[in-house]
């Protein structure tokens, strides 16, 4: 991470890397995705919260299962998890990092329903979702890597960002929350199949309605600082026989992190 | 905790809390750790690092897996882990949902044993595992420590020494001061009773002085995070999903941590 992509991506809170991807890894994620599309349900979450200008009744479908798809089908979503080309920015940003959630698959049909406007530092003010710089050094608590899997054009929607959103230090309006006003503020992300986009979770960031001809697929990847956990992914937690003889308040302070 | 407790531990990064554990509790956790005296033991870590001065006449000694000791000796010690007055000063510091880090840890110093070069401030421990942060109206810890004084450290006595208000440094400490070789002036010697405990954010500079009481120091370390960090490994074992079983070491290493 040079010098001038530091100071783009402290003062944006995004950074958009060209053709990181080999085409052959686009393909064999995309080949996956259709040999389990049947697998795939709609997500029941309403991503647009009380936005009317996000809202449609095509819904969006998410996928966290890939991990689990077993060989060959999960192995170009590894390799993506270890691109090499994005290691010497996830080093810079976040130290010694590791995967924070599982990949996610987002799908959107044309018409799809976007996901309102969200981050900022007041609305992530611990240390598990925070930015800062100091002595010439960025911080970061957790960090977004988008593969698109398709093309996202102008005019298509998809990835939203509000460059500055990771410094803001006044609540997000509510209009511009919904992209139902200041929508100078807001940068619609053109990206190709190949491309990544890194940004903090702290980012502002949304998805706009989907209005590209073709499907939306676009991969989601979180990192963090390699002591820091966002979610439990090990529910089958065990401990030392004594534990059990503690009071519950006791064996609270023994828990694993977010356990 | 209140509002002048707040400041004042903004402004020196540690705090003093009197009586917190009163005298029979006292005597209850050191019974339990005579009763087990056999576990003592010396780190193999040279604790005085390069300094001159602090490395006294022998090793100091720790003693560690109270909690899991048998009923009523754990007692104490699990009754400490969650000590009603010290509650509140944590859910302040490290949000509701913390958790023991790693501890509890005894170190014990008979006379002229040795100290631990002074260690932290803000330019070391920059990442959030560790760091100390003021922003909208709160304060965000990283790795905090609680401290139960059970002996006194009274002035010349030695033991915790801290440097007041290192936790906002901007410059890095100089070996000089962290071997305890020069600027001592700038160093508090941290005195307490036994009952009385410190605590403090893991970006403070601390250290512990050569000792010089005439009686055993003893003070018990419990180290907390925040409900989503870790230093150290915990107490816990986690089952990791099938699907990792067949992962190589570098995909698996990009897995969160069992």
């Amino acid at each position: 991470m040079n010098e001038d992509e530091k100071y783009l991506f402290d003062l944006n809170g995004y950074l958009i890397l060209r053709d990181v991807v080999d085409p052959e890894l686009v393909s064999r994620c995309n080949a996956a995705i259709d040999h389990h599309d049947g697998q795939i349900e709609t997500a029941e979450r309403q991503f647009e919260g009380t936005s009317r200008a996000l809202a449609s009744p095509e819904r969006q479908r998410w996928c966290e299962d890939m991990l689990a798809w077993g060989k060959p089908w999960r192995e170009g979503f590894l390799d993506l998890l270890l691109l090499p080309s994005l290691r010497p920015y996830l080093s810079e940003i976040l130290g010694d990092y590791r995967m924070a959630y599982l990949p996610r698959l987002i799908m959107m049909d044309p018409g799809c329903a976007g996901h309102y406007l969200h981050g900022g530092r007041l609305n992530r003010q611990t240390f598990a979702n925070t930015y800062m710089a100091k002595f010439g050094k960025i911080y970061s608590s957790l960090v977004i890597v988008e593969f698109p899997l398709t093309d996202e054009g102008p005019g298509d929607g998809g990835l939203a960002l509000i460059p500055g959103g990771h410094k803001a230090n006044f609540p997000i309006p509510e209009r511009l929350k919904n992209y139902e006003a200041y929508r100078d503020h807001v940068v619609e992300v053109h990206v190709k199949p190949g491309d990544a986009v890194l940004f903090n979770e702290i980012t502002i960031h949304g998805t706009l309605l989907w209005r590209g001809e073709h499907q939306r697929r676009a991969l989601l990847y979180h990192y963090s600082p390699r002591y820091q956990l966002s979610h439990m992914l090990y529910p089958d937690v065990s401990y030392p026989d004594y534990v059990a003889d503690m009071t519950e308040e006791q064996q609270a302070m023994l828990k694993p992190p977010q356990g | 905790m209140n509002d002048d407790e707040k400041f004042l531990f903004d402004l020196e990064g540690f705090l003093v809390l009197k009586q917190v554990l009163p005298p029979q509790e006292v005597a209850r956790c050191n019974e339990a750790i005579d009763h087990h005296a056999d576990h003592f033991f010396e780190t193999e870590r040279t604790l005085e690092g390069e300094s001159k001065v602090l490395g006294g006449k022998a090793k100091q000694k720790w003693m560690e897996g109270m909690l899991g000791w048998e009923r009523p000796w754990c007692e104490p010690f699990r009754d400490i882990l969650v000590h009603p007055r010290i509650q509140p000063y944590l859910v302040e510091l490290l949000e509701p949902g913390y958790r023991l880090d790693h501890g509890p840890l005894l170190i014990a110093m008979h006379k002229d044993e040795g100290g631990h070069y002074f260690h932290g401030g803000a330019y070391e421990r920059q990442d959030f595992s560790q760091t100390y942060v003021q922003q909208f109206d709160s304060i965000q810890c990283g790795l905090t420590v609680v401290e139960f004084a059970l002996a006194d450290e009274a002035l010349g006595d030695g033991g915790l020494g801290v440097i007041p208000c290192s936790h906002k440094t901007n410059f890095p400490l100089p070996a000089s001061l962290a071997n305890y070789e020069q600027y001592q002036d700038y160093i508090k010697d941290v005195n307490v009773e036994a009952g009385d405990v410190v605590i403090f954010t893991e970006a403070l500079t601390h250290g512990t002085l050569v000792w010089k009481g005439e009686h055993q120091r003893r003070c018990l370390l419990y180290k907390y995070s925040p409900r989503f960090q870790y230093v150290a490994q915990g107490y816990h074992q986690s089952q990791v999903p099938d699907f990792m079983q067949d992962m190589t070491d570098e995909q698996r290493a990009m897995m969160p941590p069992a």
